[in-house]
């Protein structure tokens, strides 16, 4: 329904101004004031009135860029966020070590292009055991936006399987717990999952009222089988002409605000270094319940991945899940989560985890807006270990 | 006397606990007795006219980024700490400043939202800034509005109409 009343601009302009009081004006007033009426000057006073304040800390592109002012030349603005954490960790195994430790330096920023297209770049440096680092460009994307219902991503992106991968990237500070779930971790740049992705990725919401149903389809080059047994995406060639694929839906009813429902189901086929072995399909299903609010969160995620060689040696089914719950009081929020994962010893790439479980409670307190301690202890039984019980003390923010 | 202790630790006590749980799980809705409506506001040429409260959920919290002719939406928030914005962070996104906050710092970060906010200081302010940017959407008492701006129905209410949901307590 479109409105008939006068649509902007439809004001008679005022009478030009002076040259030299323009001028002063103009030097006078704030860069791509849209709070300033056109033709309208406004007194000190509603300058001071109308002051724009910074957003929240986190404006990602002012008018200009995005288009909204169409008369403003165009000039990108690339806005950064860094995240980092520390911990202290103790663990009960036999020849592990105490200690401190960095965590992951996460260096995030985004611009926008134009009204519909913008770009996200995530770069981490990662403390490894070694007392090295390592560097990882974790995101690089061109996203066109022009609607709701599509966007179109290029680049390296987290993988679209399941809720966490997604929903968390490496800034631990927006995460509960200390870590990512077992069936999501990641070891650099190695997880259970393929956690990256190189490709396109689609998005966008189906009009479906009060359903709020979401969609998701992406091809990219999928994990590379020839590195080593569990490889990172592949950045620069891939081991075979098989490209993945994935799809995922999911709902956010309006009926019962904070929950979402989803499913996902990932293919791709590998290629071994080790040419006896046969080509693998790999098959990911994945389904989640999410329930946010102010104070609850409830998580819990499950999935099945397949890896079916071509040939005589019959299909491995490995299973991984994990449920946390957790509950605020003001700055104080404790947490519990139970993890499981079991890759059976014929699994193609992950047979040397085989099944590790245990529970995980802790403490997240918020001590500033935009920084928080986490206080976690952990037990995990080990079918291909021994097994161990961990402490962790973690400070995680962003800046 | 311990058949009454056994009562209290296994029943009485864990329901209550139960019981203060999931009371204290509810959002608090506040419905003050001296409260203004909270007009939602748009430039005079969105082809919108009223809104459902879904939707402007959904608008609020960065997972729809267009309006239905195409153009982005702006986001007007006022200041952390005033009424109105309050009223906004309890009936929108049901969660206080912080949880607003890191809500939307994690929506840009996964690239769900476009981009925060524009925060704003004054009523005046806000007038101008949905006058001038065609695609801006921002809040101001009832009392407030001015012809410069169009004031959106939402769920088919205008503000102040009986059902009309968004309410700021008197200055």
């Amino acid at each position: 329904m479109r409105d008939s009343e006068p649509a902007l601009g439809a004001q008679p302009p005022e009478p030009p101004e002076a040259p030299l009081d323009l001028l002063m004006r103009l030097a006078e007033a704030p860069a791509a004031d849209a709070t300033a009426r056109p033709g309208h000057r406004a007194s000190e006073d509603e300058h001071a009135d109308h002051e724009e304040h910074a957003h929240d800390g986190l404006r990602s592109a002012d008018e200009k860029a995005s288009g909204d002012d169409p008369d403003a030349p165009f000039a990108p603005q690339f806005k950064i966020h860094l995240f980092a954490d520390m911990k202290y960790a103790a663990v009960d195994t036999l020849g592990s070590r105490n200690g401190f430790s960095l965590g992951q330096f996460d260096l995030f920023g985004r611009s926008d292009l134009s009204d519909a297209m913008s770009v996200i770049a995530e770069a981490t440096l990662t403390a490894l055991p070694r007392n090295t680092f390592s560097a990882h460009l974790e995101r690089l994307l061109l996203t066109y936006s022009p609607t709701d219902v599509f966007a179109a991503s290029v680049g390296r992106y987290h993988t679209g399987i399941g809720y966490y991968n997604t929903a968390y990237h490496h800034g631990t500070w927006f995460q509960t717990a200390t870590g990512r779930p077992l069936m999501y971790n990641i070891d650099g740049d190695i997880g259970v999952i393929p956690i990256h992705t190189l490709g396109v990725s689609t998005t966008g919401a189906v009009p479906s009222g009060s359903l709020g149903l979401h969609y998701l389809a992406e091809v990219g080059s999928g994990r590379a089988g020839q590195a080593s047994a569990a490889a990172a995406t592949q950045p620069a060639l891939n081991d075979n002409n098989t490209l993945s694929l994935n799809g995922a839906l999911w709902i956010r009813p309006d009926a019962i605000d904070g929950l979402q429902l989803g499913v996902s189901v990932y293919h791709d086929r590998l290629t071994f270094a080790d040419t006896s072995k046969a080509l693998d399909d790999e098959t990911i299903a994945a389904a989640h319940i999410i329930y946010k609010t102010d104070v609850l969160e409830l998580m819990t995620e499950g999935m099945v991945m397949r890896h079916d060689p071509r040939g005589a040696v019959a299909a491995t089914d490995s299973h991984g899940y994990y449920a946390q719950a957790s509950r605020r009081f003001g700055s104080v929020r404790p947490y519990a989560r139970m993890d499981y994962l079991d890759i059976p010893r014929t699994d193609p790439l992950f047979a040397f985890l085989g099944r590790r479980f245990g529970p995980s409670v802790g403490v997240r307190y918020d001590f500033q807006p935009l920084a928080a301690l986490k206080l976690q202890t952990s037990h995990l039984n080990q079918t291909t270990r021994p097994n161990m019980n961990r402490f962790d003390a973690q400070v995680s923010f962003m800046f | 006397m311990r058949r009454l202790q056994q009562t209290l630790t296994h029943w009485v006590l864990p329901a209550l606990a139960l019981a203060a749980l999931v009371a204290a799980a509810k959002p608090v809705v506040v419905r003050a007795h001296d409260a203004e409506p909270l007009a939602i506001v748009v430039n005079r040429s969105n082809p919108m006219s009223e809104i459902s409260l879904a939707d402007l959920r959904r608008l609020y919290r960065g997972q729809r980024n267009r309006w239905s002719n195409g153009r982005r939406v702006t986001l007007v928030m006022r200041d952390p700490g005033t009424p109105e914005r309050e009223a906004i962070l309890q009936t929108l996104y049901g969660v206080d400043e912080d949880e607003y906050r890191r809500g939307f710092l994690q929506a840009v970060f996964t690239g769900e939202a476009n981009g925060a906010p524009r925060v704003l200081a004054t009523p005046n302010g806000v007038l101008r800034f949905v006058f001038n940017v065609p695609g801006a959407i921002g809040y101001v008492r009832a009392s407030e509005v001015d012809a410069s701006v169009k004031t959106l129905r939402v769920d088919g209410h205008l503000p102040g109409e009986a059902g009309y949901r968004l309410e700021v307590p008197e200055q």
